[in-house]
């Protein structure tokens, strides 16, 4: 079970943030049709799943920061 | 038989200077002379693989970064800026938080005395990302919102105006990207970051410049022959990795690019590129030699 972050896919490489800050490529088409930027998901049993709910709290984490250091 | 040769003789005299005329006119830009080393405008679209980081010096010697490449791209930036004599960098522009234009920017935070930072108003969740907030919180530092129509520069003879997003895209952030002109007297340069078409047709402002930094590493979501007439660049520059897994430049860009018979340079290719402008003229210097004729 592993968890990633999407950062971007380009043309049908999906390029994934791994829980260690770093980088991994995959064919775009083996994460849910839905996936957007930033997503976490979920990889297990040869499955992506979106996270939602982490997904969230890291928006609204994130957020909250880069609201916190506006000028 | 004098009114003859004269004739003949006044039509060559013509002739030649017709031809001149037409060699110096025809000269290509980079054999301009540029003028003394001081008031120099030096852009630098530093090889920095798959990616994007361009750093800018500026006449009166303040200093401008467009984006820092990966996140092993850190050291490679601070090296070069610190090579070329600085410590300082007074406009810090993240054009949008794709790891390939923020990865590196962390590090450049904490290596240098940073002035100003613009970001777009968008963002993502990457610990990438959150890092390089969470650097600049701790070197109390703010960040300014890239909004269209600002300038971050705006003096009499150096303008840099920020064109775009003239809207937020939250699901792609590419078309989120901060769009930069920037003019230095006579001379233009247009910086998009990874725009796509879509927001580059947003812009209502003059997009035309001499030189243009090719969107998006070259992809065709950022290139099409109606966006080249509008910009109308003598100079287009690719920034992309050499080999890299997503046929950048694409090969469609690249025929737009030569039949549109701009000067193309590309990083995978001739490495770090070096822009100089005198306000007058612009000369081109590539850290691998190119060859005795041009693609």
């Amino acid at each position: 079970m592993n968890k990633y972050i999407l950062d971007r896919i380009e043309s049908n490489i999906a390029i994934l943030e791994t829980e260690k800050g770093e980088f991994i490529n995959i064919s775009s088409s083996l994460l849910p049709d839905n996936t957007n930027e930033g997503d976490v998901v979920l990889f297990d049993n040869g499955e992506y799943t979106i996270l939602s709910d982490e997904t969230n709290k890291r928006k609204k984490r994130i957020k909250n920061l880069r609201n916190s250091l506006r000028e | 038989m004098n009114n003859t040769i004269k004739k003949i003789k006044s039509s060559l005299i013509l002739i030649l200077i017709a031809v001149t005329a037409f060699f110096v006119g025809c000269a290509p830009f980079h054999f301009y002379q540029i003028s003394e080393e001081e008031n120099l405008l030096k852009i630098h679209f530093i090889d920095v693989g798959q990616g994007d980081s361009t750093f800018i010096e500026l006449p009166d010697s303040t200093t401008m970064l467009i984006d820092a490449g990966e996140k092993s791209c850190g050291d490679i930036i601070t090296e070069y800026i610190a090579s070329q004599g600085y410590n300082k960098i007074d406009y810090l522009i993240a054009t949008h938080p794709h790891s390939d234009h923020i990865g590196g920017m962390a590090k450049i935070v904490e290596n240098f005395e940073i002035e100003k930072i613009y970001m777009p108003d968008v963002d993502t969740d990457t610990r990438t990302y959150e890092t390089l907030l969470e650097t600049i919180a701790d070197n109390n530092l703010k960040i300014k919102t890239a909004k269209f129509g600002n300038y971050v520069i705006d003096s009499t003879d150096i303008k840099a105006k920020i064109l775009a997003p003239v809207t937020i895209d939250e699901d792609n952030l590419n078309n989120s990207s901060v769009v930069i002109k920037l003019e230095y007297e006579d001379t233009s340069f247009l910086f998009t970051g990874d725009a796509e078409l879509e927001e580059l047709e947003a812009i209502t402002e003059e997009v035309y410049a001499d030189v243009l930094k090719v969107g998006h590493h070259g992809s065709v979501t950022s290139t099409n022959e109606d966006f080249l007439s509008r910009v109308n660049p003598s100079i287009s520059v690719i920034s992309c990795g050499k080999n890299n897994e997503y046929g950048h430049p694409h090969k469609e860009v690249m025929k737009y690019l030569k039949d549109y018979e701009t000067d193309i340079y590309r990083t995978d290719e001739d490495g770090t590129i070096i822009v100089f402008s005198d306000g007058k003229n612009i000369v081109v210097e590539t850290e691998i030699e190119r060859g005795s004729y041009f693609e």
